[in-house]
């Protein structure tokens, strides 16, 4: 424990009665707008009518997890200025993922799930290894949130650890469990404004205590390296960052169920806006760390730098700002995970694998049952605090290594299954070494360059075309 | 090597991202503003 | 004869790691765990411990030099905690050495930590620019490519499904 941890700004109590209201307002929001989703459709997909405003809200919000509240300012305080700009080329995942959505609708205007596709499009092997990449991204991401949230709570109030990150999986699993993707799209809205809001006030007020000459004469005298625009790690992060970010969104079912959601002609626009609208968040949030040193604060652990900076400066109101931000953060991407993630174990393992079956109402206990157990294992998961970075960037070269089998799935006639297969495993392999022997700064570039090198030998050598009809049909 | 990149460019990040996400509050509430009217948020 | 068996004791006291009650301790360095430390992100968390456990309050005294003689020495850090993460660091050698201070007087400095930096070898930053500056041109391109080809609904669907 940090001498950070050991006094921490908020009483427990004050705490507590946070957790509490917000608990209390998402899992009643989540009620009233789950009375919405009459159908298995409209509980999985919120009726697949969702508007521009909400779309955008929706997409935005998911994407700002805690993760961007917590790491973009340790991406900042140890890589700086480039390090707040890799964190935000995530954003042109959700921008490419714009187009990509259209040609989703257009391919399986019915579909449900992204495993739904990758079975219809390459056949079993593909959708099992695909399936196994996804599980592991999106629990790593789940554990990395309710990871960072339970850190923040004791940080911030003194609540301790697991009580704080079960208090968060509690609420998030509650409402996600009664409204379906309404509550998810409808709290996400409200949560999303509470972020932007949030982000800006914490940022302006830090800059009212210091400017940025004084801050960059500091870093210019103690952490040069942040200013240098050669500075190798930060600019392999810059690309690093960007391929994770485009593997975490075209092949992870929160964005795919995000697509079938949204009313057709909606899809692309809110995608693209969303993408724009998350830019600068992490730049925003982030920047407080390269202030740190030029306002004297010490920092222990870069991990809780963001809410240290912004609760030493603003004092027991900036540490409330911080509590706030970072909860609506959490559950704006925890409930959508646990949504999205359960989906695809219902759809894709429960009906497609298993051949689970039923009426409208037990295919929703499944879902239900589903979301429950994946609560449940993020919690026992959570309970064995890990390292943030650790846990995010190793499921890196995972996902992009499924960049280009999706792509070239959506677009190419001549996208083979074998070179789906082949790019997501040696894609991954490769990654996962270049991980640990070159650095995890290397891991998703490499992981990505791999899998385009595996598709595009693969469809240069297919000799079949495939018929675009069959998905259509299929998923008819 | 090292190649400060200059102070104003990291001012103007810093200050752009600020105003880019208060521009955010603005587009979200105005799209729900403008789909609320029409019956269109979902 | 007095002055010299004091002298005895202080230097017997010393030699034996033991301070005497009214001169501050020597802080000795827990992490990182080896000097000269490899830090290839020009980043490490600094910590320190004082051989044996006070109650008192402390204020520690952090200083960095580029030369081993700590003839360029400045004030890194000054405070109560016992620990102090640096980042930003160029490339080369960085010394750090703590001592207690207090209003009369002050602790005798810990032995020298030295952080190496040194970051991945600009060849493989080149490289590795160079293919992600081709991948990412590549999937802007295959996107766009495959965009304009079936931008608009096929003929044969016209279902979009729910509500709509």
């Amino acid at each position: 424990m940090s001498e950070a941890d050991a006094n921490p700004i908020l009483n427990p109590t004050i705490g507590w009665v946070l957790l509490l209201l917000f608990g209390a307002a998402w899992i009643g929001l989540g009620i009233y707008w789950g009375r919405r989703a009459k159908s298995f459709d409209g509980f999985m997909l919120a009726g697949r009518n969702v508007g521009m405003a909400l779309g955008s809200a929706t997409a935005m919000a998911t994407w700002v997890t805690s993760n961007t509240v917590m790491l973009a300012p340790v991406f900042a305080l140890e890589k700086g200025v480039w390090g707040m700009l890799a964190y935000s080329t995530a954003s042109f995942g959700l921008l490419l993922f714009a187009p990509l959505s259209a040609r989703i609708r257009q391919l399986i205007p019915k579909g449900y799930t992204s495993g739904d596709f990758m079975r219809l499009r390459y056949g079993k092997l593909a959708w099992v290894l695909f399936l196994l990449i996804t599980v592991v991204y999106s629990l790593a991401w789940l554990v990395s949130m309710g990871t960072a949230g339970g850190k923040l709570l004791q940080t911030l109030s003194g609540i301790p650890y697991v009580n704080g990150m079960s208090m968060i999986l509690f609420v998030c699993v509650v409402y996600t469990l009664f409204g379906g993707l309404y509550a998810v799209i409808g709290t996400d809205f409200i949560q999303s404004i509470i972020i932007l809001i949030g982000v800006v006030l914490v940022g302006r007020l830090v800059l009212l205590k210091t400017d940025m000459a004084e801050v960059y004469q500091s870093m210019e005298r103690h952490q040069p390296s942040l200013i240098n625009a050669l500075m190798p790690v930060a600019l392999l992060s810059l690309f690093n960052n960007m391929f994770f970010g485009f593997g975490e969104v075209f092949h992870n079912n929160v964005w795919w169920s995000r697509a079938y959601a949204m009313r057709k002609d909606v899809a692309p626009k809110a995608f693209f806006v969303s993408g724009l609208l998350w830019f600068p968040i992490p730049i925003a949030a982030g920047f407080i760390a390269l202030s740190a040193s030029a306002l004297g604060i010490n920092v222990i652990d870069p991990n809780t730098v963001g809410p240290l900076v912004a609760s030493s400066v603003l004092g027991k109101s900036g540490a409330i700002l911080v509590f706030v931000v970072v909860f609506c953060s959490l559950a704006s991407s925890i409930d959508s995970l646990l949504a999205a993630t359960s989906d695809l174990l219902v759809e894709d393992v429960g009906r497609k694998m298993l051949g689970v079956g039923g009426s409208e109402d037990q295919l929703r206990t499944f879902s239900k049952l589903v979301i429950c157990g994946l609560g449940m294992l993020t919690w026992i998961l959570c309970a064995r605090e890990m390292n943030l970075l650790e846990i995010l960037f190793l499921s890196g070269p995972l996902v992009a290594s499924a960049i280009w089998p999706v792509l070239g799935g959506l677009y190419w006639e001549k996208a083979s299954s074998a070179g789906a297969v082949l790019a997501m495993i040696t894609g991954s392999v490769v990654g996962l070494v270049a991980y640990y022997k070159l650095g995890w700064y290397t891991a998703s570039l490499i992981s990505a360059a791999v899998s385009m090198v595996v598709m595009l030998v693969f469809a240069s050598f297919q000799r079949q075309a495939f018929d675009w009809e069959t998905i259509s049909k299929a998923s008819n | 090597m090292h190649l400060p990149i200059p102070a104003f460019i990291v001012t103007l990040i810093v200050y752009g991202s600020l105003l880019g996400v208060s521009l955010g509050v603005i587009v979200l509430l105005r799209m729900f503003w403008k789909d609320w009217k029409k019956g269109e948020l979902w | 004869m007095l002055r010299g068996t004091f002298l005895f004791l202080s230097f017997w006291l010393s030699a034996n790691g033991i301070q005497s009650a009214a001169e501050p301790s020597q802080p000795r360095w827990v992490s990182p765990a080896e000097s000269p430390f490899l830090a290839d992100e020009g980043k490490c968390l600094l910590r320190w411990e004082l051989p044996e456990s006070e109650n008192s309050s402390f204020t520690f005294q952090v200083e960095q030099a580029d030369e081993s003689n700590f003839s360029n020495a400045r004030v890194r850090y000054e405070g109560p905690d016992s620990a102090t993460y640096i980042s930003g660091l160029p490339e080369g050698m960085h010394h750090y050495r703590v001592r207690l201070v207090s209003d009369d007087e002050t602790g005798p400095w810990s032995e020298s930590m030295e952080i190496k930096v040194e970051f991945v070898s600009r060849q493989l930053v080149i490289i590795l620019l160079l293919l992600g500056s081709i991948v990412f041109v590549a999937t802007v391109w295959a996107i766009w490519k495959g965009h304009c080809q079936y931008d608009g609904p096929p003929a044969s669907n016209s279902n979009t499904g729910g509500r709509q």
